[in-house]
C-alpha cells in the first residue's frame, strides 16, 4: 500500500471536507483517506516507533477502512454491485439483495445478465461489451425482473472499479431504481401530450415565447401553418417577418408591456402569413413567472379579427356614405320644397286676384251688357269661372300642406336633441293643458296617472305626446263620449306609457302603415291634417332611443305604447 | 346720384323701376324689392299698392343686381342717405342668395342702417334665426298677410 496515499490530509483535519465525504452515497475508495479513524494520534508523531508498532498501526488503519468501505458499500441507497468480464456477480450489497428480491450472499456467482428482462437483455449486453472494450463508463435503462417474478425500471450504470482493467478486470454496476422517476415521467409526459393535445385544438394561433430571446419555446400549428417549427425562430420573425422585436406606437410589443406592468396586455397588430398577406390580429399576452418572480415567458393568443376589422371599416364607410346621403337628402327636400312653393305662391295669388277680378267683372256686367249677353256671362261668371278658381285653391292648398308637411320631416331630421331627466307628470300636464280647448269642445275626458320619469329630449317628447293624444281627440267614435287615458310603469329599464283611446280604432291590416309619411287611412272624413302626425312621433322616438307599438281595434279604439329610456 | 346709378344697371328686360323722375321730384321713402321671381314681385307690388302704400318701388331682379345697386363696383356706397329706402330681400335667389347681401349690408358701417326685410317662402327656423343675428329688421314668410302689410307700413313711415 502506498503510504504516502493514505496520508495527504491525514494531519489536517478538515472537518467540512470529512462531511462532504461521509454524506456521499457514491463515495469513491479514493475519498475513504478522509475518515477521522485513519488519523494518527498526535503523540505518534512526537516520538518515533519501532517497526512492529508502525506495521500494527498500519493494520488497525486498515482494517478500519475496511469497515468503513464495508459500511458505505452495504448502506448505499443503490444497488452496488462487482461483476466479473462474465456479468458474473462477484459481490453485491445490501440494496442489491433488496432490489432484487434475494438474499446478497445468494448473488454471488449469479449471472446478472439472469435479472434483466428479456426485451431488455440485448440492450444491456451491447452496453456491457462496449463498456468492456472502452472501459468508460455506461449507463442504460432497463426492466429489472425480480426473483419473485415482479420487475421494476432501473438505471444500470457500469462504471470500472478501482484500478481499471489492470485491477483485475472488475466491474463495479451501479443499480438503480427509477420506477417512481418513470412514473413521473410517463405522467409528465402524458400531462405534456394533454397540453399540446389542448393547445393544438386551438383554431388560434398560439404561443409560448422566451422573453429573454423572442424565440418561440411552444406554438400550435394554427400559428406556424404547415411548417415545422424552427425552434430558433422568434415571435417577430415568424410573425411580422422582421429581423428585430416589433416596438413602435402603431404595433407596440406586448411583451415589452408585460414586462412593464406584469400584467396581461393585449395589442393590435399586423401579421403576415407565409405568403405575404396581412392580416389584423387582436394578441392577448399573459406572462408566466419564475420561482423568484421574473418573467420567464409570455403566452400569447392571437385572434384573426381582419374580418372583424373589414366590417368595421365598411360600417363607417357607409355611416359616412348614410351621413353625406341624409344630408344631401335633407337638403334636396328642403330646396325641393321651397322651390316647389315658390310658383304655389304665384298660383294662388294670381287665383286670388283672377277671383277678385271676376267679382269686378260680374258687377261690371250686372249694370251694362245686354240681358243676352248677360245670361252666357253669368254663366261664366258665377258658376265656372268661380269653380275653377275653387279647384285651383283647394289643389294648391293641398300642395301647400304636403310641402309644409315634408319641411318638417326633412328638419326633424337635422335638428339638435338635448336628452335629458323629464318629469312626465308635468310635461304631460302641459301636453293636456295645449290641448284643452280641443278636448273641451268635442267633450273628451283626459285622465293622466302618475307617470314614471324618462330621459329624453322635453321638445321632442311635448311633440310626441301632443301628437297622440290629438289624433285621440281628432279620430273619436261618433256615437259615444270620447275617453282618453294616459298610464306609465317601467319596464326592463324603459319608462312606458300607454295613450289609450275609444275612437275608431285602426283595423289590424294598417297598424303599421299608420306610421308611414302621408299615410292617412281616411281620406275623406274631413279631419284636419297632413298624415304627418304620427310619421314624425314614430322620427323623434327614432332619434332618442325610443320606440312605439300600437295596439287596436277597429271601431273599439286604439292602444299606443310609447318606449322611452328610463330616467 | 340715384339716377345714375340705377341707369348704370344692365336693364335688359321690361321696365322693373317704378320712377317718377329726378333726384329731386322723389317723395317719401322708395322701397326696393330684391326678388327673382317676376310673379311674386307683381302679387307684392298689388299687395302693397292694395293696402295703400303707393311708394316708390324698385325691382331688383337677382342678387348681383342688388349688390351693384347698393354698392359700385369700386366697393363704395352708391346710396344717398340710407332713410331714403327700405328693402324687401328674398332669400333663394340666383348668384348671391339673401343672406349675404344681408350680411354685405349689416356689416357696412354706411349702410348699416338701411332698413331690410326679409320676404321669403322658408319658414327653416334655421334662416330666420341666422337673418335675425345678422340683424334684420323683420322676417316675413310669403305671401304677404296683413301683419307683414302693418310692419312695412310702419318701417316707410319711419325710414
Amino acid at each position: 500500500m502506498n503510504k504516502s496515499r493514505l496520508k495527504p490530509w491525514g494531519s489536517k483535519s478538515d472537518p467540512a471536507r470529512c462531511k462532504v465525504a461521509k454524506n456521499a452515497p457514491h463515495v469513491a475508495p479514493c475519498c475513504l483517506e478522509v475518515s477521522d479513524s485513519v488519523k494518527k494520534p498526535e503523540s505518534s508523531l512526537e516520538e518515533p516507533l519501532t517497526p512492529a508498532e508502525e506495521i500494527t498501526g498500519l493494520r488497525r488503519e486498515l482494517e478500519g477502512l475496511r469497515k468503513k468501505y464495508c459500511d458505505f458499500f452495504d448502506l448505499a441507497p443503490v444497488g452496488l454491485l462487482t461483476l466479473d468480464k462474465d456479468m458474473t456477480i462477484l459481490s453485491a450489497n445490501q440494496m442489491s439483495g433488496q432490489l432484487l428480491f434475494v438474499d446478497r450472499t445468494r448473488l454471488i456467482g449469479r449471472n446478472f445478465a439472469e435479472f434483466v428482462s428479456a426485451n431488455d437483455r440485448r440492450k444491456f449486453v451491447l452496453n456491457f461489451d462496449e463498456f468492456l472494450r472502452t472501459w468508460r463508463r455506461q449507463s442504460c435503462e432497463l426492466r429489472i425482473k425480480r426473483a419473485d417474478s415482479a420487475d421494476f425500471w432501473a438505471r444500470a450504470t457500469l462504471v470500472p472499479k478501482l484500478g481499471g482493467k489492470k485491477a483485475g478486470g472488475h466491474i463495479r454496476l451501479v443499480v438503480v431504481d427509477i420506477t417512481q422517476q418513470r412514473k413521473a415521467e410517463v405522467e409528465a409526459r402524458r400531462q405534456g401530450d394533454f397540453l399540446r393535445t389542448v393547445i393544438e385544438s386551438l383554431p388560434h394561433p398560439f404561443y409560448v415565447i422566451n422573453v429573454d430571446d423572442f424565440t418561440i419555446a411552444m406554438a400550435n400549428s394554427a400559428a406556424y401553418g404547415a411548417d415545422t417549427l424552427n425552434p430558433e425562430i422568434t415571435c417577430y420573425a415568424l410573425t411580422h417577418h422582421k429581423e428585430n422585436p416589433c416596438d413602435c406606437l402603431q404595433y407596440p410589443c406586448p411583451i415589452k408591456i408585460i414586462r412593464e406592468t406584469h400584467k396581461p396586455a393585449t395589442v393590435e397588430h399586423v401579421h403576415y402569413d407565409k405568403n405575404g398577406d396581412a392580416k389584423v390580429f387582436e394578441v392577448h399576452g399573459y406572462p408566466i413567472f419564475d420561482e423568484s418572480g421574473r418573467l420567464k415567458q409570455v403566452i400569447e393568443y392571437n385572434f384573426d379579427i381582419t374580418a372583424r376589422k373589414h366590417a368595421e371599416l365598411e360600417r363607417e364607410r357607409l355611416m359616412t356614405t348614410l351621413e353625406a346621403k341624409n344630408k344631401e337628402l335633407q337638403s334636396i327636400v328642403y330646396v325641393a320644397s321651397h322651390d316647389l312653393k315658390s310658383p304655389l305662391i304665384n298660383i294662388k295669388g294670381f287665383a286670388d286676384e283672377l277671383t277678385q277680378h271676376c267679382r269686378k267683372l260680374q258687377e261690371i256686367c250686372r249694370k251694362s251688357i245686354t240681358d243676352e249677353v248677360k245670361d252666357e256671362t253669368t254663366q261664366l261668371l258665377d258658376e265656372s269661372i268661380p269653380q275653377a278658381l275653387e279647384f285651383i285653391n283647394a289643389g294648391t292648398g293641398k300642395i301647400n300642406v304636403l310641402i309644409n308637411g315634408l319641411l318638417e320631416v326633412s328638419r326633424l331630421g337635422a335638428a339638435e336633441m338635448h336628452i335629458e331627466h323629464l318629469d312626465m307628470d308635468k310635461l304631460m300636464h302641459d301636453v293636456v293643458e295645449g290641448l284643452r280647448f280641443e278636448a273641451n269642445k268635442r267633450r273628451v275626458s283626459i285622465t293622466v296617472d302618475r307617470l314614471p320619469a324618462c330621459m329624453g329630449d322635453r321638445a321632442g317628447t311635448n311633440q310626441i305626446f301632443t301628437n297622440l293624444l290629438n289624433n285621440a281627440i281628432k279620430y273619436l267614435h261618433a256615437r259615444r263620449k270620447g275617453r282618453i287615458s294616459v298610464t306609465g310603469r317601467v319596464e326592463n329599464g324603459n319608462s312606458v306609457y300607454r295613450v289609450q283611446d275609444n275612437g275608431i280604432g285602426i283595423a289590424p291590416q294598417y297598424c303599421d302603415r299608420i306610421f308611414e309619411i302621408f299615410h292617412r287611412l281616411e281620406p275623406r272624413n274631413g279631419v284636419d291634417g297632413e298624415g304627418l302626425g304620427l310619421t314624425i312621433v314614430g322620427r323623434i322616438l327614432d332619434r332618442q332611443q325610443g320606440s312605439i307599438r300600437v295596439e287596436s281595434e277597429s271601431g273599439k279604439g286604439s292602444r299606443f305604447f310609447v318606449s322611452l329610456p328610463a330616467a | 346720384m340715384i339716377c345714375g346709378g340705377l341707369k348704370s344697371l344692365p336693364y335688359n328686360s321690361e321696365v322693373r323701376i317704378e320712377w317718377k323722375g329726378e333726384q329731386g321730384m322723389v317723395k317719401g321713402v322708395t322701397i326696393l324689392i330684391s326678388e327673382d321671381d317676376r310673379g311674386h314681385f307683381v302679387l307684392m307690388k298689388h299687395c302693397l299698392r292694395d293696402a295703400g302704400i303707393d311708394n316708390e318701388i324698385v325691382w331688383l331682379c337677382d342678387g348681383q343686381e342688388t349688390l351693384d345697386f347698393l354698392f359700385t363696383h369700386d366697393g363704395q356706397p352708391n346710396l344717398p342717405p340710407v332713410d331714403k329706402y327700405i328693402l324687401l330681400l328674398d332669400i333663394r335667389m340666383p348668384k348671391i342668395d339673401g343672406i349675404e347681401i344681408l350680411a354685405d349690408i349689416k356689416k357696412d358701417e354706411r349702410l348699416d342702417h338701411l332698413p331690410v326685410v326679409i320676404v321669403t317662402s322658408s319658414d327653416n327656423p334655421d334662416n330666420i334665426r341666422r337673418c335675425r343675428e345678422l340683424g334684420c329688421d323683420g322676417y316675413i314668410v310669403k305671401p304677404l298677410d296683413e301683419e307683414a302689410i302693418a310692419m312695412i307700413e310702419r318701417l316707410t313711415a319711419v325710414a
